[in-house]
């Protein structure tokens, strides 16, 4: 095969035994070698390719938390407030008034057959506070036919009156998660599982079924691309065998342009199926797809007051969360699929969460020493310092949730934390002072897929309304860029072929037009992705 | 279009344990109605499994994607629409929840819903557990939720009716929830399924003794010579319900060199050592209770002059911290 040399203004390697150069040279999809021009033509003849030469190139970024639900979503119209990029390239506006969501919402049902309904996703209520988005509003944008607005937390929609009526809702005021306005009559919004129910029920379909489907992967994967994105996970997928086929057919296709790394639904099998299965999945795996993640599930969300917190619980007075699944069952769990040699990500987004894990971690180690076995703590937005120095010395790495920091911030100071623990919101600085291998997510379709975004959360720690939170938890663009690529790559044990630019590796990057190292930090998240390498192969961006 | 009468749902909570799949097991073999659709909203258990209930297979689902997190699809509100779109529909529902299920949550559901009427809310309760799970520290509030929600409260495992054990169990559970039928029973055996009100309640029978706090057991074993590999296996098969892991490095009497044995899930496996063994051991780490205690007895006579030592000690049982 033939050698590729790229050229570019600079290019960041992530390798720290030469973390700049200005050219690389590519042979069957790997880096052949990394260097000045002089140096790679030693290594036989070449072409040349000098398309990026005035721009820069980093390692393909790796999101090591987000969910190919993220493809699904885009069946629906999109309602967020901050303007996003689908998986053709085309950037939404954000709809940041009532007035324009009505007027998507009229459009979006002009594209519509009578009578079809309307489902919308992506409206975050944080950014609208004193206005409540009830079904008054979305009559006076669309009354004939039924409407449903998911929220962007996806636990919570709001729905108009024709939806309203059709699924009988309206009359059942005295069920929990059926809101009310001040005649004591449903306002159209609905919480939870009893309501949501009844709005499947009456539609006929299940809004995320598709969500394991090929072309749900293929649009997963183009979000990603636009990102800048080589590697990235699909962290709660069932694995059942049309998902497996599923995997296996994009990843098998020409110029598919990401590497999947599917983590295992545990709470889907029990402990010794789920083993089972896992071990058979290892020996189907592709170059581009990745199996041998676990992913648990231990409490909700913080802004859903579903997380589980340690005394004093909520700063508002809300009642603690939810577990997941029994802590019993939860640490048997860990257990089994630590025995069996397997890795975990484990989502504990509460400090209750976190300090059952880390005993249940501890546990497994005791009783089955394991060097390396990089277990990883997903989210750990609420994580005290002891807890910090625990999970150091137990091994685990952690992946958290920094986009947070920027979309939930200001809930967060307000409402679910208070000033002290918003401070060590996300204590990414605190982690890497104790030498625990970090990473950085996303977490989408829940916040949109952006690594130079979360990056720059990371870095700056600044609320949606521009509160600093925490000074001393901020990273360096250094430490935040390593995050989002040769860290992550660490917690999905892939650090030895993806992750930074050096020999023997794939040859993924992400091509870039300003330098985020000498570019002002506040601006990190203006940096533009103009195309993506996957094992050599260039994927324009759209 | 004319609604069908609604499917009837009975929601069965309880902790781990506490006597769900027996109970849904004792109803079935009473007789469900026509196509009755069970699903089991409980996971990652190493002893419950819906291989357990005693239904046709096509009638119970599993569902274990979490209680709460219906961000990700597969949901109990989308699972229930769907079986509700099943011809012919089920004649009626049983969910057996998750152990942190919060039941009213579940109700609810058939509260709203026009296909769905709610039959009952049976939550089951251990009482010899009651303190245990009303001080558990990660567990305490989920524990009262379910008891506070419930129309059926089923009390398995009661101790002596003359003790004051039994009034503090039925003191702390009437606080909790004056309302509901209760049902008491205080054996390992099928539980009554006709509860009757609080103020006319079954005499309880004399208790079997208690299986005190839950905990594991570890048990190892130095063997002198070759042990037989076959009975080993045989053994382990055998306890399947109370043995978790197991491991050793082992002389087999089959084979030349030592032996790794790996006990994952059921399954078995042997692998040569690598190294020089530096012993002829075995561990053993299960459930505790009587039939370890038995497994313990046998895994002693694989090979006579062993010096058995059952641990206690808090490094050879890092699953204490789990028992709080």
């Amino acid at each position: 095969m033939s050698i590729t040399i790229f050229s570019a203004k600079r290019i960041h390697t992530m390798n720290p035994s030469q973390p700049e150069a200005t050219h690389i040279a590519v042979r069957d999809g790997r880096v052949l070698g990394v260097g000045p021009l002089e140096a790679m033509q030693e290594l036989g003849d070449y072409t040349l390719d000098q398309r990026f030469a005035d721009n820069i190139i980093m390692p393909g970024f790796v999101e090591g938390h987000s969910h190919a639900l993220e493809g699904a979503m885009w069946n629906y119209l999109y309602l967020g407030y901050f303007h996003r990029i689908d998986p053709e390239g085309l950037r939404w506006a954000g709809a940041d008034s009532i007035t324009t969501m009505q007027q998507r919402l009229r459009e979006g049902a002009e594209t519509l057959a009578p009578g079809e309904p309307l489902i919308a996703w992506g409206f975050d209520p944080v950014y609208f506070e004193g206005t409540r988005l009830d079904r008054h509003l979305l009559d006076a944008a669309v009354q004939d036919r039924p409407v449903v607005v998911m929220h962007a937390s996806l636990h919570v929609m709001t729905v108009n009156s024709r939806m309203l009526q059709q699924s009988g809702l309206h009359q059942h005021p005295g069920i929990e998660g059926i809101m009310l306005d001040a005649q004591g009559q449903p306002n159209g919004e609905l919480q939870e599982m009893a309501a949501m129910h009844a709005i499947f029920e009456t539609l006929g379909v299940n809004l995320f079924e598709a969500v394991s489907a090929p072309s749900t992967l293929r649009r997963y994967a183009q979000v990603a691309r636009n990102a800048g994105v080589t590697t990235i996970t699909d962290l709660y997928n069932p694995l059942t065998d049309d998902g497996i086929a599923a995997l296996r057919q994009v990843t098998g296709e020409a110029h598919f342009p990401v590497r999947l790394v599917p983590a295992m639904s545990a709470l889907a099998w029990s402990p010794e199926q789920g083993v089972e299965r896992l071990l058979h999945c290892l020996e189907l795996g592709n170059d581009k797809l990745q199996f041998g993640l676990v992913k648990m599930m231990t409490d909700g969300s913080i802004q859903g007051y579903t997380a589980r917190m340690k005394w004093p619980y909520y700063h508002d007075g809300h009642a603690n969360g939810i577990w997941n699944a029994p802590p019993e069952a939860l640490q048997r769990m860990v257990q089994v699929y630590h025995q069996a040699g397997l890795q975990l990500h484990i989502h504990t987004n509460g400090d209750e969460a976190v300090e059952l894990m880390l005993d249940a971690v501890e546990s497994a180690l005791d009783l089955w020493p394991r060097a390396d076995h990089r277990h990883t703590l997903q989210h750990c937005q609420v994580i005290d310092h002891a807890q910090l120095r625990r999970t150091a010395k137990l091994g685990l790495c952690l992946n958290m949730f920094a986009n947070h920091l920027y979309y939930w911030g200001d809930i967060h100071r307000r409402h679910t934390l208070g000033y002290e623990r918003s401070r060590r919101l996300e204590p990414l600085a605190s982690a890497r002072r104790l030498g625990i291998v970090t990473a950085i997510h996303s977490d989408a379709p829940v916040t949109p897929l952006g690594p130079l975004f979360t990056a720059w959360c990371a870095v700056m720690r600044e609320s949606a309304s521009g509160e600093v939170l925490g000074v001393e938890e901020r990273v360096s663009v250094a430490q935040a860029l390593e995050m989002i690529t040769l860290g992550a790559a660490y917690t999905l044990r892939l650090d030895h072929k993806v992750g930074s630019l050096e020999i023997g590796k794939f040859a993924d990057m992400a091509v870039l037009d300003q330098d985020p190292l000498t570019i002002d930090p506040a601006h990190l998240r203006n940096i533009r992705v103009l195309a993506t390498v996957l094992g050599g192969e260039v994927h324009a961006n759209t | 279009m004319p609604t069908p009468d609604p499917v009837p749902l009975t929601v069965i909570t309880g902790f781990l344990g506490a006597g769900k799949t027996t109970y849904l097991n004792t109803l079935i073999r009473q007789g469900l109605p026509r196509d009755s659709q069970i699903v089991v909203n409980d996971f990652g258990d190493i002893n419950i499994d819906a291989e357990l209930i005693e239904y046709r297979d096509d009638r119970i689902i599993r569902l274990g994607n979490g209680c709460i997190c219906c961000t990700l699809g597969g949901t109990l509100a989308e699972q229930l629409a769907q079986l509700l779109r099943l011809k012919p529909r089920p004649g009626a529902l049983y969910i057996e929840a998750s152990g942190v299920a919060e039941p009213a949550r579940i109700a609810d559901i058939a509260r709203v819903s026009r296909q769905l009427k709610l039959e009952s809310v049976v939550c089951l309760v251990d009482a010899s557990q009651i303190s245990h799970h009303a001080r558990n520290r990660y567990t305490g509030d989920v524990w009262r939720a379910q008891i506070t929600a419930c129309t059926q409260l089923i009390i398995n495992r009661l101790p002596a009716d003359d003790s004051i054990e039994y009034a503090h169990a039925l003191d702390v559970l009437r606080a909790l929830n004056p309302h509901a039928l209760q049902a008491l029973n205080d054996s390992w055996g099928p539980t009554p399924v006709n509860p009757v009100p609080a103020t006319d309640r079954l005499k309880p029978m004399p208790p079997l003794p208690s299986l005190g706090e839950p905990g594991w057991r570890s048990v190892s074993l130095n063997y002198a010579s070759a042990i037989d590999a076959a009975r080993l296996e045989r053994l382990l098969h055998e306890y399947a319900d109370v043995v978790l892991r197991a491991k050793g490095i082992l002389a087999r009497l089959d084979r030349n060199g030592s032996q790794v044995l790996q006990l994952s899930g059921r399954s078995i496996r042997w692998l040569p050592a690598t190294r020089a063994a530096a012993g002829n051991y075995l561990v053993c780490i299960g459930i505790k209770g009587a039939r370890f205690d038995e497994l313990s007895a046998e895994l002693m006579q694989l090979e006579c002059n062993q010096d058995p030592v059952t641990q206690g000690s808090k490094t050879a049982m890092p699953a204490d911290s789990q028992a709080q």
